[in-house]
């Protein structure tokens, strides 16, 4: 009990600091575990085991659960294109550094895989914080970060069996897929039966989710593959709607519990690396940051992404993953990789995972901009026009407002980053400029400066920001959700036009229509 | 991977638990019945698992856990309402219980001191499997819930009085030392003394302000109460106290705080996990090997337990002034023995004073009266009605009129989910048309200033729907941006019938929506520009 008790303790300071310095949570998590083990405070190995183990269940089951296709939208096929390429191209880069650093080869695909995929749980809860997690640019993302976890724990079961030789990789793959088909039937017929009869019944429902979960793991046993293989798959299974939304509500408080200790006891597992190895993990590091952002916009830019989006993605997912913790886990537990090198892909992943909110902003994308090699399409220069309306972003609500301004004959000339959006708007014979509004050649190629109006519908306020400050006279109109975004624009000098209000107003329409009551003097 | 011992009997604990839940779900088998079951299969008829350390040790979290929801819910106007019932019910108890068991014990043939062991063990109530049921009813909150959680509070501090006694006993029974056992009695009471200032002070002082802070966090939230919860734990383990009573004070000190519905919401699941564990375990440790010898004394035992300790117990407490009804179901309560009294009678063998075969029986009469006293506590408004009408409890002299229960839930309200200024702004304009309204957000500062009634939590559980009398609503509206959370509110609001309305922000997900049958769309972006034509109107960019 003491070590539980202290282990929480260490999570609850974790948070707290986390909270207070807007860090990561996992980074935190683990450097107090890692304490926890300096103050000789944790003299029990065996249940700090024990919590890995279950921390480990329950972390590879919440990622299977994420595995909707269905979330990362139209960009699929960019998902696995960036996906493979950056995982190929680090993993190989990263083993081949190792080799380079004195490492066996052992060791150095340990690494390699290690550095491969990038941290789902991180960057999720950024996308979130930022309200980035529906624009093209999040949506890939997520694709990139689902298809990446699939392929580590692939590769991880491969890892496992790979010293066999090549027959105990075939009969692992083979057993890998009597679990798939196994998930597949749960998915289909055994879970949804479950969730109709069981619904409302909170103990009975939690009961048999674990017991699916407990289940795959055994059966993952029976076929000797590694037991969290039993656990992704598990998770899988119950990845469709809505028994996904069923199992967040009832496993996320037990879920946080044991991600919490999971991780601190993780750090508990830490030694404090030499000189030499701290100069391995901080190069691995340096190729992370570096290579992961280079890769990703290349990549990305190619698949119809804009340069902004492309290197705000790739400086987003410029980190290893917490499964790269599982690979050094696993090579640790099977006794193939050193204690010291376990400790240096956990640092490496520490710092990786600090560095990405500090990285991924809105002002290192921007500077970044600068190195960008030319945009793949070139805008043609529009006429000279000065009694137009600039309208940047034409999504949901830009589209409407598009057309209501044509049916009354106001000359509109659209800004937006998205080339299939251009594209379609070109053959309709609107003039776009394809590109972002914060770009100053966008903005002269749209005429902004002569327009009568600026309307920005993409919502962001550090966009506003910008073109008051370029545009001076001409009025910017930004279309906000926040009633606080609002007054900010106002502050800076621009007209907001904040839609939830407007929202809110239609809304109570339909309200009274619908519930119309006869003696209500409102209605009357 | 490391150790698959823990897994594998967690995985069997957990597997058998769900099998037996599932096929008893049909019969109405209350849940303890289907997990003790569960453990009577794996471990004394198959013996596919034995306890282990770790699986002890969850038992012992899911212990503190469940006492950590009971403190909770709890304010302390309401312990303060029956503290005095609690005390004197459940001292009066004790002497009673103890005194008849005796005396039956003596007349089944056993010596004085086994029969002094026995008529301990059967004082014993389980504060486990009660507060589990009353959960399960979801009257942990009424009165007579109340007044059975005070008792057995009350009779754990008489638990670590015997264990405390015993322990001294077992220390060399040549040399008792009476001062010693002093001692140990009043560090016991003054820990628990301690404890309890510590826990009110903290709750007024200490806790406020920085949980506060932390509450604009669920998750950080729920980390800090529970690592103040297993500091409370330790804290009592190490003044020689009951986890119980360490764990249920650090829930009373939380329960002053504003979160601590959605706490216990949070907790709930997480308590439900460790506690089929520890009612799994407990089937796993029954010891029934020479049961068989002494069925008669067993059956003799379990009937006095049943029957007798609810009616020592109607007595006590329609003497209190409280209604037929209250006493009646408080009574039923106590019908059973508890974990402790297998702990009591293990150190007994230990001491070398009694047999194996007490501990035998004491196995066999708590398998029995937990087993039925789960059915009279589910069944109990059932029982009454019966017992009532039969006419047999007037005996005991106590009003028939209930006391006033507390108010039901909403209903014909309407639900926002998700203070934004789009929730806000549909909060105010819903209450300014006369709707009774509920806003439910995960963050407290966002509640503030709200001219509506407001609930803390997510509505990603269900228990926050249940509370929230999501199928009494007339209609549930959500406002937030979160893609997942807002198809489940849909998916759920539509399976009970009730109308829906969801913030849908972006196009992709309209599709979705509507198939999930959503009443409305609110749709920001494109009724937005209404506001857009009439600012650019203004501006003359376009003829009025």
């Amino acid at each position: 009990m003491i070590e539980l008790a202290l282990i929480l303790l260490s999570s609850a300071i974790a948070f707290g600091i986390a909270r207070w310095f807007q860090l990561p949570l996992i980074p935190a998590l683990i450097i107090g575990g890692f304490a926890l083990t300096g103050f000789g405070a944790l003299p029990e190995r065996a249940i700090v085991e024990h919590i890995l183990e279950m921390g480990l269940t329950f972390l590879v089951f919440v990622a299977g659960i994420e595995m909707d296709p269905k979330r990362v939208g139209p960009q699929k096929r960019a998902a696995v294109l960036v996906g493979s390429l950056q995982f190929v191209t680090l993993g190989v880069t990263a083993a081949g550094l190792s080799l380079a650093m004195g490492f066996d080869a052992t060791t150095a695909l340990y690494i390699g895989l290690a550095a491969t995929a990038s941290s789902t749980l991180v960057v999720v809860r950024l996308l979130r914080t930022r309200q980035q997690i529906f624009e093209p640019f999040g949506r890939l993302v997520i694709g990139v970060l689902l298809f990446q976890d699939l392929l580590i724990i692939l590769l991880i079961i491969a890892l496992a069996k790979f010293w066999d030789g090549a027959e105990a990789v075939a009969i692992g793959m083979g057993s890998l897929l009597v679990l798939v088909v196994l998930a597949a039937f749960c998915m289909r017929f055994l879970l949804p039966w479950l969730i109709r009869r069981f619904g409302d019944e909170e103990e009975i429902l939690l009961l048999s989710i674990l017991a699916v979960l407990f289940g795959f793991i055994g059966v993952a046993s029976a076929l000797e593959l590694p037991l969290f293989t039993g656990a992704f798959l598990a998770g899988v299974a119950f990845s469709s709607f809505p028994t996904s939304g069923v199992v967040r509500g009832l496993l996320s408080s037990l879920s946080d519990f044991f991600l919490a200790l999971f991780f601190t006891s993780l750090g508990a597992l830490i030694t404090i690396p030499g000189v030499p190895d701290l100069l391995r993990a901080l190069a691995l590091v340096a190729l992370v940051v570096i290579l992961t952002p280079v890769l990703v916009t290349i990549v990305a830019e190619r698949s119809g992404l804009t340069a902004r989006n492309a290197i705000e993605g790739g400086l987003l997912i410029a980190q290893t993953s917490e499964f790269s913790l599982i690979v050094g886990l696993q090579g640790l537990i099977l006794g193939q990789i050193t204690q010291e090198v376990f400790s240096i892909i956990a640092l490496v992943t520490v710092v990786t995972m600090i560095l990405t909110p500090i990285l991924a902003t809105n002002r290192v994308a921007i500077r970044l901009m600068r190195f960008q090699p030319s945009p793949i399409r070139k805008n043609k220069l529009l006429a000279p026009s000065d009694d137009h309306v600039v309208l940047i972003g034409c999504g949901t609500g830009g589209r409407v407002l598009l057309d209501l301004l044509r049916a009354r004959g106001v000359p509109v000339i659209v800004i937006d980053h998205d080339p299939a959006t251009v594209g379609h708007l070109e053959s309709e014979g609107i003039s776009c400029v394809w590109g972002e509004g914060s770009d100053l050649d966008v903005l002269a190629s749209a005429h902004a400066a002569q327009a009568r109006v600026v309307i920005v519908t993409t919502g962001r306020v550090q966009l506003a920001e910008v073109l008051i400050g370029q545009l001076g006279r001409t009025p910017v109109m930004v279309h906000v959700f926040e009633g606080h975004e609002a007054e900010q624009i106002r502050a800076l000098g621009g007209h907001p036009i904040l839609y939830s209000q407007a929202a809110s107003d239609a809304f109570i329409q339909w309200f009274d229509e619908r519930f119309a009551h006869p003696t209500s003097p409102l209605n009357q | 991977m490391i150790d698959e011992s823990i897994l594998r009997g967690i995985g069997l604990i957990i597997v058998a638990a769900a099998i037996f839940t599932i096929l008893a779900s049909r019969l109405n088998v209350p849940s303890i019945v289907s997990y003790l079951v569960a453990g009577l299969v794996l471990g004394p008829i198959t013996g596919l698992l034995a306890v282990s350390d770790v699986i002890n040790l969850i038992s012992h979290v899911g212990i503190a856990l469940l006492l950590f929801i009971v403190g909770l819910e709890l304010s302390l106007d309401k312990v303060r309402d029956v503290g005095r019932v609690a005390i004197v019910a459940g001292l009066g108890q004790v002497v009673f219980t103890a005194a008849g068991g005796f005396v039956l014990a003596m007349l089944l043939g056993f010596g004085a001191v086994e029969a002094i062991f026995l008529a301990v063990a059967l004082t014993f109530s389980s504060t486990v499997v009660v507060v589990k049921l009353l959960d399960q009813k979801g009257e942990l909150d009424s009165l007579y819930g109340r007044i059975a959680v005070g008792i057995f509070l009350v009779q754990d501090l008489v638990v670590i009085f015997a264990l405390t006694f015993l322990a001294a006993l077992g220390a060399g029974s040549e040399e008792f030392d009476l001062a010693e056992l002093a001692v140990n009695l009043g560090l016991a009471f003054g820990g628990t003394a301690l404890l309890l200032a510590v826990a009110l002070l903290a709750s007024r002082y200490l806790l406020p302000r920085p949980f506060a802070w932390s509450a604009r966090s669920p998750e950080t939230l729920f980390i800090w109460s529970l690592c103040w919860c297993f500091l409370f734990v330790l804290a009592s383990e190490a003044m020689n106290l009951s986890l119980e009573i360490g764990s249920f004070l650090a829930g009373i000190s939380l329960a002053q705080l504003p979160y601590n519905e959605d706490l216990r919401r949070r907790v709930h699941p997480l308590m439900n996990f460790f506690i089929a564990i520890f009612f799994v375990s407990l089937g796993l440790q029954m010891e029934l090997g020479a049961a068989l010898d002494h069925i008669g004394s067993a059956a003799a035992l379990s009937l006095f337990v049943l029957i007798g300790n609810p009616l020592i117990f109607m007595f006590i407490i329609a003497r209190q002034g409280y209604s037929e009804k209250t006493s009646f179901f408080t009574s039923v309560t106590v019908a059973q023995i508890s974990e402790f009294s297998f702990i009591f009678a293990t150190m007994g063998i230990t001491t070398g004073l009694i047999g194996e075969h007490i501990l035998s029986i004491v196995a066999v009469v708590g398998l029995v009266t937990i087993a039925i006293s789960s059915y009279m506590i589910l069944y109990s408004e059932a029982i009454y009605r019966f017992m009532h009408r039969a006419g047999l409890l007037r005996i005991f002299g106590a009003s028939t009129q209930p006391e006033p229960e507390l108010e039901e839930g909403l209903s014909d309200h309407v639900i926002v989910v998700g203070m934004n200024s789009l929730g806000r702004e549909l909060v105010k304009k819903l209450s300014g048309r006369g709707e009774l309204v509920l806003a439910i957000d995960t963050d407290v500062s966002k509640l503030e200033g709200l001219p509506c009634q407001t609930m803390l939590g997510s509505v990603d559980y269900l228990s926050v729907l249940d509370d929230a009398g999501l199928v009494r609503a007339k209609l549930v509206i959500s406002a937030l941006q979160i893609e997942d959370t807002n198809k489940m509110l849909a998916y759920r609001s539509r399976a009970h019938g009730v109308p829906v309305s969801i913030h849908a922000f972006d196009r992709s997900v309209h599709a979705e929506l509507h198939e999930i049958g959503v009443d409305y769309l609110i749709t920001p972006k494109e009724t937005g520009v209404s506001v857009q034509i009439d600012e650019l109107r203004r501006l003359g960019v376009i003829e009025p």
